[in-house]
This record gives structure tokens, sequence and C-alpha cells, in this order.
């Protein structure tokens, strides 16, 4: 899902660096200190997850974890993922430091889109709550992976034929980042549900 | 209130450890190395080794940006084109998967691109049978002949050298490709860590003075 240096036109990494800056400035307002060992755990599980690839379909995919960073940490999401994605670019050569803002967007900004969506059910509980998850896990990729057809088609190549290239690859990984999401929400709202609560003032 | 990140911890350990099994899959690469028939083999890769099929090649000029030719590559990820006439002799690669993964590699042409080795073939055969006598005298009687004969007897050993080479081109090509270590993937994990206590220690600081004012 990371965008590589040079695919973009400077319009597009310009919007894409404002809404990371922006999208950061409130994350790391609402911010408190309880909540920093979260978001630092949270951080540390996505910088790992791009590593895990997904053999499954016609294109080169790994898992993001966007939709459970979203649903947990809400606005600091995006804190989170722009420093998870600031080391992958320096130490996997992921993406890059001059598309680091529009990949930031591409993946903080549908995370934060599932939290307001999918976090009033998640707190419901029993079946609600195991959808609200899936939903989170699914969608966040979904509308990734349209953003980022949108954000390659400004730039160069016509949506459609970018979208379906990148959501059809993307297909087995939402349904796997569903799945994931589901049964890490489920056991945490278990074992540890204030870790889930922390996320929803 | 310390058992909180337990399970997380764990949550990220089994990511850490489930990675070893699978490939890694981020970016594209290309490599590109020279065939000894006057055509230049390219390969894409995504990271992981997968190969990267039916995405675009260009090669670009690297002093003014011209286009000179672009093509396909087949289901390996391959990619073969004829040595490009050109006045400089730097170009690059680039491949583009048309999903946001883009990569380039630069590749030097040699002075004299070596001739197509089949026209050749025939010489070469030819050279062995003459007697010793015959070539000696070829020499002293014929010298612009001779010149002719080593010139391109420098060029089919160039020829041949390149075709035995080029396996080992490749190899090179591709020990370029960085994938992550465990020592990247640690340091990472320890710069997140490092960026919480350091965000951690602001904050009490903030906290501190708000209780002493």
């Amino acid at each position: 899902m990371h965008i590589s240096e040079g695919v973009l036109s400077p319009p597009v990494l310009l919007v894409g660096a404002a809404v990371t800056v922006v999208g950061t400035a409130i994350g790391l307002k609402k911010l408190d200190y309880d909540r920093i060992m979260t978001v630092s755990l949270l951080t540390a599980t996505f910088f790992v997850a791009s590593l895990i690839h997904v053999p499954i379909g016609p294109g080169s995919v790994h898992l993001i974890l966007g939709g459970l960073l979203g649903i947990v940490l809400g606005w600091a999401c995006f804190p989170a993922i722009l420093v998870a994605l600031f080391l992958q670019a320096l130490f996997f050569q992921f993406g890059g430091i001059v598309v680091l803002g529009a990949n930031t967007t591409v993946m903080a900004l549908p995370a934060l889109l599932c939290f307001y969506i999918f976090r009033p059910w998640c707190m419901q509980g029993g079946k609600k709550r195991q959808i609200a998850a899936f939903g989170a896990g699914f969608f966040a990729i979904l509308l990734s992976s349209l953003l980022m057809a949108l954000a390659i088609s400004v730039s160069d190549q016509g949506f459609l034929q970018v979208a379906r290239l990148v959501v059809v690859a993307h297909i087995p990984v939402m349904i796997i980042e569903g799945i994931i999401t589901m049964f890490t929400v489920s056991f945490l709202a278990k074992v540890q549900p204030e870790f889930l609560q922390i996320g929803s003032r | 209130m310390k058992k909180k990140p337990l399970h997380l911890t764990i949550f990220v350990i089994m990511l850490f450890f489930s990675f070893v099994n699978s490939g890694f899959a981020h970016k594209v690469r290309i490599f590109a190395w020279e065939n000894g028939d006057g055509t230049i083999m390219t390969e894409s890769k995504f990271s992981g080794g997968r190969a990267a099929k039916n995405v675009t090649v260009t090669v670009i000029e690297a002093s003014t940006g011209n286009e000179l030719l672009s093509g396909k590559t087949d289901t390996k990820g391959m990619y073969q084109f004829p040595v490009p006439k050109t006045t400089s002799k730097e170009i690059e690669i680039v491949v583009n998967g048309g999903d946001g993964h883009k990569n380039s590699w630069h590749y030097t042409l040699e002075e004299t691109p070596p001739l197509p080795v089949a026209s050749q073939i025939p010489e070469t055969k030819t050279s062995p049978q003459k007697e010793p006598g015959q070539t000696s005298m070829q020499a002293v009687t014929s010298t612009p002949k001779t010149q002719c004969d080593s010139e391109e007897f420098t060029r089919l050993i160039n020829a041949a050298l390149d075709r035995k080479l080029a396996p080992i081109h490749r190899v090179l090509a591709e020990s370029t490709d960085h994938s992550p270590t465990l020592q990247d993937i640690l340091g990472g994990i320890g710069y997140i860590l490092g960026l919480a206590g350091i965000a951690a220690y602001f904050q009490s600081r903030k906290k501190n003075q708000e209780q002493k004012k």
C-alpha cells in the first residue's frame, strides 16, 4: 500500500502533507499521558504488520491493520501511523520520505473514519461489537485502496484502471484484516476492556 | 494498569515471529544485465521474490530524460530489449507497477555494443582449422586483415564473456536488493519505544509544572 517516490505529483504530495500535519497535530493534542503506551504499542504493531505478506490474489500485498489502529486510537492513529511509516521508509525502503505525508493520509484518514462509523457500535458489545470490528478492518483497507487510487489517478493514470488494480489486489487483505480486527477487539474487550475504552474520549 | 499492554505485547511478538515464514512484499525492484547478444535483459520483482507480471518497463536516456523505448514484462517479470542507440551511455530503466510501486535501475552502456553472436560463429569454427603456418604467413603478408581479425576477435571474446557472465551479472544485480533484516525490525521497534519515552517525559514534566502552580 506504500506509494513509491516519484509517482505522485507535487500538488498531491502537498495535500497529503497538509492533511498529515493537521491530523498529527490534533492527534498529539488529544493524546494524554495514560495513552502513550497504548499508542506506541499499536505503532509497533503497525510497523511490523507490513512485513506480513499475504500470498493470495493477483497482487503483492501485506497486512496494514489501519482499522485496528483507527478503532482503538481515534485521532491518535495519525501520529502512530506517521511514525511507523517514517521508520518503514528509513529501515525497509518502503514508500519514501517525500511521499510520507501522502502515505500517512492514505492509511490514517480511513482509519479515523472507521473510528467515527464503527466506534459507537463497538461500545455496545456482543455481536454488534464483532460486526463493528470486522467492518473497521474491512472498510479501512477498502477506503485506503480507493484513496490511494485517487491519489495516483490525479497524478498519472485513469482512476478506474488504478482502482481496479489496487482494490482487487487488496480484497484478500480486507477479509483477513476484518477477521484479525474482529478477534483482537473481542479478545481485548473480554480480557482488558479498559484498553479499548481508552480511545473513546 | 501494568497488565494492560501485556496482551498487545504478545500480539506484537506473535506478528513478529509469523513474518519469518512469509515473504516480504512492498516495493518493486528492477535489475538489468547485458545478455551478450546485443540485448539487455531486465527482471522485475516485488520484494519478497514474487515476479512483477505485465508491468510497464520504460527505458529513458539519463541525461535528457527522453523515452527511448518501453514494453511490458512477461509472466516471469522479464523484459528484453535491444541495446538502444544513443549518444550518451547512461540510461535509466524504470519499472512502474501502475499501483503506486515504481523503481529504476541505472545502467551504463559499454563502448562498443557486441555484434550478434550468431553471425560470428562460422568464423570461430574456421580459425582452428587453419594450419599454424598458414596463419603466420597471413600475418606477414596481409597486415590490415589481421588487424581486422583481431578487432573481431576482441569483439567475439567480449560477446562470449558477456554471455557467460550474464548469470553472474544477474546475481550481482539481485544482491543489491536489501530486504528487511532482524536489525532493521528491532531498530524500528526501539525507536518507537524511545519516542514513547520522550512523549511520556514531556507529558510528566507538564503534569509536574501544573502541580507546582
